[in-house]
């Protein structure tokens, strides 16, 4: 009987244990799984965060702090982060400084289409128009099943281009390699999708919405406004 | 994570709802057991309304005879996770439907596709828990004794069920727009 007793105690101690094990564990798991870090990358690939004198720049030539991003201009996600990128532009003018890379993905039938798109018109000084005018458009020109180079000669139109200078950079490999030297760069750095971000050489998890993001960029500046003093 | 849910849970909306399903559940494990005695009384013509109201509330009091410590403790916390869940998953179909407005499509935001994502794990769950309540009122407790916590088991996959649809959806709620490769 007092066996029975001490039986049932031990395994009710037991249970009880399996249960608060089990709790304490479920919300520590919980806790690391919404934690993310900038992810360092090799030293062999540092030289792709080196900003060439082609590469599409915006922001103050003394800028503190470098983001780089891989874009894809059919993607949704990167329609998504085009108007919180172009906040952050306009609340740190002087201090960040944003480089735009082409990464047309190769399920999205017209990626690369607008890719060369932009950098046909890039030769004509309107990088930064067309590339406004894409993300604003996409929903009326994304997720189509086959290319449709037709639509971007509209929006070259659009922009006052000369037409034919356009579509013969269209199609000239000079345009094509240009996009390629960058879809390689992205490639080499393991991005895996778009738009990817590199913040001062090091991978950034896609910020949750524009205070994230803001909050992230202003860390970066305010530590590398330290390093500055303290040199 | 534990700081979202948080976040979520301080916003009155959310908190009411997840009371209103946690006392749902509860009154359901309580009142499940006594349902013979239930339907009675209720469609009993000489009780008054006060009398029903009374063995319903008197019911609640069930937690403390008719299930033991163990069982009495997946029960609330399953009540409570139940909760938890449903407020959270409205959370996330208001969330995914501002987001659709701007430029992030969610094509899984059918009506298919909210029942089954409502009654997918979430019910599951609820459903083991309901499972073990049906196996002992329809008589197959003998059933339930072969297993090696008499039944409890249910309760545990329940309670395991419950927190792994609440993480799977604050994951969901956690991820950013990406296109892969």
């Amino acid at each position: 009987m007092g066996s029975d007793t001490n039986n049932n105690k031990a395994f009710q101690i037991a249970v009880w244990t399996i249960f608060i094990v089990a709790i304490v564990g479920s919300l520590i798991w919980m806790r690391n799984a919404g934690t993310s870090k900038n992810e360092a990358v090799s030293p062999a690939t540092a030289d792709f965060f080196t900003v060439a004198p082609d590469d599409y720049v915006k922001g103050g030539a003394n800028a503190k702090v470098t983001l780089i991003e891989y874009i894809d201009f059919e993607c949704e996600a990167c329609g998504a982060y085009f108007p919180l990128v172009k906040q952050l532009e306009q609340e740190f003018p002087n201090d960040l400084r944003v480089v735009l890379r082409y990464f047309p993905l190769p399920g999205h039938r017209n990626g690369m289409t607008a890719a060369l798109a932009v950098e046909a018109s890039a030769r004509q000084g309107k990088f930064f128009e067309m590339h406004d005018l894409l993300f604003t458009e996409q929903k009326s020109w994304g997720e189509k099943p086959a290319p449709t180079p037709a639509v971007f000669e509209k929006y070259a139109e659009q922009l006052g281009l000369d037409m034919a200078a356009y579509k013969v950079a269209v199609a000239s490999p000079e345009v094509k390699a240009r996009v390629e030297r960058d879809v390689n760069s992205g490639k080499k750095l393991g991005n895996t999708g778009t738009p990817s971000f590199y913040l001062d050489g090091k991978k950034l998890p896609n910020p949750q919405g524009y205070e994230d993001f803001k909050k992230i960029i202003q860390t970066a500046i305010d530590k590398a406004s330290s390093n500055q003093t303290s040199q | 994570m534990v700081q979202q849910l948080l976040t979520i849970f301080t916003r009155p909306a959310y908190a009411l709802i997840a009371s209103m399903v946690g006392v749902t559940v509860f009154s359901v494990a309580v009142w499940l057991p006594n349902l013979k005695l239930i339907g009675t009384v209720i469609t009993s013509s000489t009780a008054t309304t006060i009398e029903k109201v009374q063995l319903l509330m008197s019911l609640y009091g069930g937690i403390t005879t008719n299930f033991t410590v163990v069982s009495a403790l997946y029960t609330i916390l399953i009540a409570i996770l139940f909760g938890v869940y449903s407020a959270l998953f409205v959370y996330y179909i208001r969330t995914m439907q501002a987001k659709n407005n701007g430029a992030v499509s969610v094509s899984a935001l059918g009506v298919g596709g909210v029942v089954s994502g409502f009654f997918g794990i979430g019910c599951a769950a609820c459903g083991t828990f309901i499972l073990t309540s049906l196996l002992t009122f329809g008589g197959a407790s003998t059933f339930l004794t072969l297993l090696p916590l008499g039944g409890q088991e249910f309760g545990f996959l329940g309670v395991g069920l419950l927190v792994y649809a609440i993480y799977s959806l604050l994951k969901k709620l956690n991820q950013s727009p990406v296109c892969s490769i």
